[in-house]
């Protein structure tokens, strides 16, 4: 079994050249080239409420010190929307309408939540999925 | 207005049925449909020393739809480097939250606010190739 993720970048005018970008990995467990046996299988969830921090992926869930692989997106199609992600007590970014998200995930322990904040209270559609050891 | 897309596409045959997903979004500033305009270009850094320190201090962007792409080029499957979110020790924090390990061959591409440094740490002192590029 095996899990692989391909990621392209893109873009005919970001700069002169073509700025082209494609890598794939294959998720193994930490350390080793064993792959990762086990996932939650893609979540689809709506959320009608903007309160913050609510709990996505708890922080010890999936094991401690792993290799676990996340990846979440945003399906609003309202371009003003967006999901601001917070890694433990760390706010990482926001997700916009459309946008994705592909992070490994350690897990060092019970505060290293993902936590999400939709921006609105209105119906925010995501899909995330936990590939874990 | 440049056009920037990033897709990703993850295979799985870990269960039964085969998961199969990908998503192609188009990167736009926040809250707009004006495409991100700005890059660092895709940077390569080696890394030669366990020492948790800056890949990208948020000194030099703006808050925003930033996005972020790290890669751990090198082949190892016991090397790595930890990612984290906060300031390195140097900078006289320890508060640096982790977010993950990538192991050799591992990437990970994320949004960034800009609010807080990246940082890195190698796993071992022996040379650790990172490519990374922030589009802003």
């Amino acid at each position: 079994m095996a899990t692989t993720a391909t990621i392209t970048i893109n873009s005919a005018d970001l700069t002169g050249d073509t700025l082209s970008i494609t890598k794939t990995a294959t998720f193994n467990k930490a350390g080793s080239t064993t792959p990762l046996e086990q996932t939650t299988g893609l979540n689809h969830k709506i959320y009608t409420a903007d309160t913050a921090d609510q709990l996505l992926v708890n922080g010890t869930d999936y094991g401690t010190n792993v290799a676990a692989k996340v990846y979440i997106s945003n399906l609003s199609t309202d371009q003003t929307e967006f999901l601001q992600v917070n890694i433990g007590p760390a706010a990482m970014g926001k997700l916009y309408a459309g946008d994705w998200m592909v992070i490994p995930y350690e897990q060092h322990d019970a505060a290293n939540d993902i936590d999400i904040s939709p921006s609105v209270a209105t119906k925010m559609p995501i899909e995330w999925v936990v590939f874990y050891e | 207005m440049a056009t920037i897309t990033s897709a990703v596409s993850i295979s799985s045959d870990i269960s039964d049925s085969t998961v199969s997903l990908s998503k192609t979004s188009t990167l736009t500033k926040a809250g707009s449909s004006k495409g991100l305009d700005t890059s660092t270009g895709l940077a390569r850094k080696t890394f030669s020393a366990v020492t948790h320190v800056d890949l990208i201090s948020s000194a030099a962007f703006s808050a925003g739809a930033n996005k972020v792409y790290v890669c751990n080029s090198g082949s190892s499957s016991t090397e790595y480097v930890t990612i984290a979110l906060g300031a390195n020790a140097a900078d006289g924090g320890t508060a640096a939250e982790p977010i993950g390990r990538l192991y050799g061959g591992d990437w990970m591409f994320f949004p960034w606010d800009g609010g807080v440094d990246i940082t890195i740490t190698p796993s071992v002192a022996t040379e650790t190739i990172v490519d990374y590029m922030v589009i802003s």
